[in-house]
């Protein structure tokens, strides 16, 4: 057993290495930066409030009381026009897996979440990390709670069924990923589609029958009458014996990966291979779930990223968005920046999150690069682009039915973005206006919002 | 000398904000290196942090507390950095650290080995408190005060951390990794 002292001296000298300085370049980059950047306008009272007299009191308060009610009044009516709120935030996605309560809507909330893995769940006692979980709250954000808290696992969300009654997510067991340089909890063995209903009750398998040359399937989205499911599946096609091996590891050459659109249909279970879905539209082994395709409204095409890669010998390069028949053809990009796109509900505007890589000076392996994210909507054809936040830390945007934006925005407190958890739903218009945050808190590391339809 | 340096900076002063920048710059880089055990992402985190700091400078009540506040500002980014990471790893690959290769000599290469490995697995916020606690010496206290956390939670923080890493001590060997394919 070691103790403390010993610990403490083996940790101390740990510390010791490592490096020492700032490289002159790096600190003559920031400072060619500041000189590019605006300081904040900081706008101090002029007087303090005890420090009035008594009849001045009496008329600040009455102003501020004014103030006060007559923007609740004001925001109040906001509220009743909108259906983004709940009439009266229920206890439904509080209370119970009782399924006399499924017809509720609930608002969905995919979580990644930090240091929450279990021995049963992530490996041995000594390993913390990221599993992925499904959660839900009332409509106002308030009441969130873990859709099927007693399912082990790594869930990830797929699908509202259309009339917001069903939820479609899949399910694999999680594992610790060693080799990353981190480590995190990724997925492991076969990730099969469950359908619940939206209180997280009796989660059934949906059996598509992926078995070998099938190796898994992904992007799973109800039709429009949903009574059938949508997905891509990824299968194996075998290659000659005489193939070359893999020219960085050696081993034997394995297969090519060809991906289909599939569809079941829900009342016989009988699965279609529909045709070849274009290589370009998979979201492939991205994480999360942000990075993958979302399918317009009428189920004829699809919108995706096409990764970025931040960290290397290359450029950064932004995550790009991409729009494409459902079947991968005519394929053309929407927006030079962004990451999980998502068509309006009337399948006018695709809305994303901008995520923009910039540097100073001449790019060199190493260089310092600094990450921006805020939430554009753009035409399906790529016109018309629309920035909605300015504050460089939104994300997680979503559609709600009555075409209003749902996004996350992390607690900024004195410049300081808190990364305690402390993030906040908020809601706006279309156009980006009316901005309002919701009073619920969401569970930690919220990720991604996935309003009911 | 900070202090005026500091409030300079605040009415827009940029080459006051600069020796701040180069006075504080060396410490910055060797906390982020050591919370994000590599780099370049530290070297991100420092620049990140600077430009904030310059951008909310006017917002710093506290002139005096610039040192503690500069800390809190690269806690977070290093926080983000390591997020940012997280998320997008299955697309990047590693620099390698070019950081000495000496250090203490009753460090083993084994215990070494399982201290690095120990210490990537820890959350960020348990990482930071690490590096606050073991190299820069600070008590649960000040490091609550400097980073705006609850003491409790530090000491909650420090706990866990201690216990993970005296696990990793401790572990056998493991298989280098874990069978199966991609993660998704």
């Amino acid at each position: 057993m070691t103790d403390q002292r010993e610990l403490d001296r083996l940790l101390g000298a740990f510390f010791v290495e490592g490096t020492n300085e700032l490289p002159d370049r790096v600190l003559d980059a920031t400072l060619e930066e500041v000189d590019r950047t605006p300081q904040r306008r900081v706008t101090r009272m002029p007087w303090r409030f005890p420090a009035m007299n008594t009849y001045a009191r009496f008329v600040a308060a009455a102003a501020l009381g004014v103030l006060v009610i007559g923007g609740a009044l004001y925001l109040g009516g906001l509220r009743q026009t909108g259906d983004d709120q709940s009439p009266t935030p229920t206890a439904s996605a509080t209370t119970s897996a009782n399924p006399s309560q499924s017809a509720q809507p609930h608002a969905a909330v995919y979580v990644f979440t930090q240091g929450a893995g279990t021995a049963a769940e992530c490996g041995n006692s000594t390993q913390g990390g990221c599993i992925s979980r499904l959660w839900v709250a009332n409509l106002d954000g308030t009441g969130a709670r873990e859709l099927i808290p007693n399912q082990s696992g790594c869930q990830r969300f797929q699908a509202w069924s259309p009339d917001g009654t069903r939820l479609l997510f899949s399910r694999s067991e999680c594992r610790w990923e060693d080799h990353s340089p981190d480590g995190f909890v990724g997925m492991t063995g076969p990730e099969r589609f469950y359908l619940t209903d939206a209180s997280g009750g009796a989660p059934q398998v949906v059996d598509t029958g992926c078995v070998s040359p099938c190796l898994y399937e992904d992007d799973a989205v109800f039709s429009a009458d949903g009574l059938r499911i949508l997905f891509v599946r990824t299968k194996s096609v075998p290659v000659s014996p005489s193939a070359s091996p893999d020219p960085v590891t050696g081993k034997p050459a394995e297969g090519t990966e060809v991906t289909v659109l599939a569809s079941i249909d829900l009342a016989t279970g009988r699965v279609s291979e529909l045709g070849a879905f274009g290589e370009s539209g998979r979201c492939g082994s991205e994480w999360p779930r942000s990075s993958c395709p979302s399918w317009s409204p009428d189920r004829t095409q699809i919108v995706f990223t096409v990764a970025a890669q931040i960290v290397g010998p290359e450029p950064p390069k932004d995550p790009a968005v991409f729009v494409a028949d459902a079947d991968g053809r005519n394929v053309h990009q929407v927006s030079a920046f962004g990451q999980g796109p998502a068509w309006s509900p009337d399948g006018a505007r695709i809305l994303f999150q901008g995520i923009q890589y910039s540097w100073t000076g001449t790019w060199f392996p190493g260089k310092v690069v600094r990450s921006s994210s805020d939430i554009y909507t753009v035409r399906a054809d790529g016109t018309d682009l629309r920035q909605l936040t300015t504050d460089g830390v939104s994300y997680g945007p979503a559609w709600s039915a009555a075409g209003r934006i749902w996004f996350i925005r992390p607690t900024v407190v004195d410049g300081i973005v808190q990364d305690d958890g402390t993030v906040q739903y908020w809601v706006m218009d279309a156009e980006g206006s009316h901005a309002t945050q919701l009073s619920g808190r969401p569970p930690e590391q919220a990720w991604l919002l996935q309003p009911t339809p | 000398m900070d202090r005026d340096l500091v409030e300079q900076a605040q009415r827009g002063d940029r080459n006051a904000f600069a020796i701040l920048a180069q006075t504080h710059g060396d410490q910055l880089m060797r906390i982020a290196q050591r919370i994000l055990r590599d780099v370049g992402r530290a070297e991100d985190a420092v620049q990140q942090t600077l430009v904030v700091a310059w951008r909310e400078l006017p917002a710093l009540r506290d002139p005096d507390r610039f040192d503690a506040w500069l800390q809190r500002l690269l806690v977070n980014a290093s926080y983000g950095e390591a997020r940012r990471w997280r998320t997008w790893s299955a697309n990047v690959r590693v620099l390698p650290v070019d950081g000495p290769g000496g250090g203490d000599e009753t460090l083993s290469l084994d215990n070494r080995d399982r201290l690095e490995r120990g210490f990537r697995r820890l959350a960020p916020d348990q990482r930071a408190m690490l590096v606050f606690t073991h190299y820069l010496g600070l008590a649960p206290a000040e490091i609550a005060d400097r980073l705006g956390i609850p003491v409790g939670t530090a000491r909650s923080r420090l706990h866990y951390a201690h216990r993970a890493m005296r696990a990793a001590i401790e572990a056998d060997d493991r298989p280098a990794a874990v069978a199966g394919g991609p993660s998704r």
